[in-house]
């Protein structure tokens, strides 16, 4: 891929562009503009009177529970206010950041995963660095060892 | 209707265990009458041995149902129970559907002790895979971490 860095083109503290000329936008032009999209972007967490800016290549994973979302840092739980959806959609399948839906109601960082465990009823254990353990079930379970397979989801899974 | 598929996903896999099991309840039983000099069973002896099998394929089944992780005590309870629950089961269906009437004593004890050895397999073979699709996903994850550590150091 060809890479142009045309500096003085932006007065100061305006936003940089970012521009690809291409013949078709694939997989990977698509990520590469996720990540761009998401440099430096981050969430409002909140536990209790607290207010944290996250990062997000910092949570360990995320949680839905009664119709709220909670972040899992490796010593803290905040709040967050986006849908597991929002989340998924802006994190799943980048670059630099790799969240993986594991279930209906969690999706996990998969650089945090410290090892799997295979479990009865072909459900995975993923025991994450924390100490915390998380279920994948069955039908994400099969989505997770394709992704695995595929390496870094080049590949459809 | 994920609820409903949920359960057929279920359902079947409880079917396909109850047929091994009820292949094996049956083998056993016209083995040991081939070598008493017998060769045959009855159709209610079939659906009988079918149907232990279907409550202990369920039973097996309803102790590991939940979307949870099973470790420490929960885990060895549940795997106690897995063994157990069945041993007792063949036991009563045996007993209460007379299965080893009219039959030596010898009988009874070689498919009970065949039987409970068979369910023992089944769990430490059912250990063995799991412990090996243990190893071969962590090795894709493995290699999955060190492209991704790559990546971020050549962005580096």
């Amino acid at each position: 891929m060809k890479i142009t860095v045309m500096e003085g083109k932006r007065l100061p503290g305006e936003e940089p562009e970012l521009v690809v000329y291409c013949h078709k936008a694939d997989r990977n032009i698509e990520a590469i503009c996720k990540y761009a999209g998401n440099m430096g972007s981050y969430l409002i967490g909140i536990n209790g009177n607290d207010t944290c800016r996250l990062e997000p290549e910092d949570i360990l994973y995320f949680e839905a529970v009664d119709g709220k979302v909670f972040a899992y840092l490796k010593e803290k739980v905040w709040q967050v206010g986006k849908s597991l959806e929002a989340l998924e959609n802006q994190y799943s399948g980048g670059m630099g950041i790799d969240y993986f839906r594991v279930s209906k109601s969690c999706m996990v960082n998969l650089k945090y995963v410290e090892h799997l465990t295979s479990t009865i009823g072909n459900r995975i254990i993923a025991h994450m660095e924390n100490g915390e353990m998380v279920m994948i079930s069955r039908h994400y379970a099969k989505l997770l060892r394709a992704y695995l397979k595929a390496g870094r989801g080049d590949e459809d899974v | 209707m994920y609820k409903w598929k949920k359960y057929m996903k279920i359902e079947f896999e409880v079917e396909v265990r109850a047929c091994i099991h009820t292949g094996v309840m049956m083998m056993l039983y016209l083995l040991g009458k081939f070598v008493i000099g017998q060769d045959h069973i009855s159709f209610w002896q079939a659906m009988q041995m079918a149907l232990t099998a279907y409550g202990v394929s369920w039973i097996q089944r309803l102790l590991f149902i939940k979307e949870k992780p099973y470790t420490g005590k929960d885990f060895r309870i549940r795997a106690f129970c897995w063994y157990a629950v069945p041993c007792l089961l063949t036991l009563a269906g045996g007993t209460g559907f007379g299965w080893f009437k009219l039959l030596p004593l010898g009988f009874a004890l070689y498919f009970y002790g065949v039987m409970f050895a068979y369910y023992i397999g089944v769990w430490f073979f059912i250990q063995y895979f799991y412990k090996e699709d243990t190893e071969h996903l962590n090795a894709l994850l493995k290699d999955y971490k060190q492209g991704f550590r790559r990546d971020e150091d050549e962005s580096d």
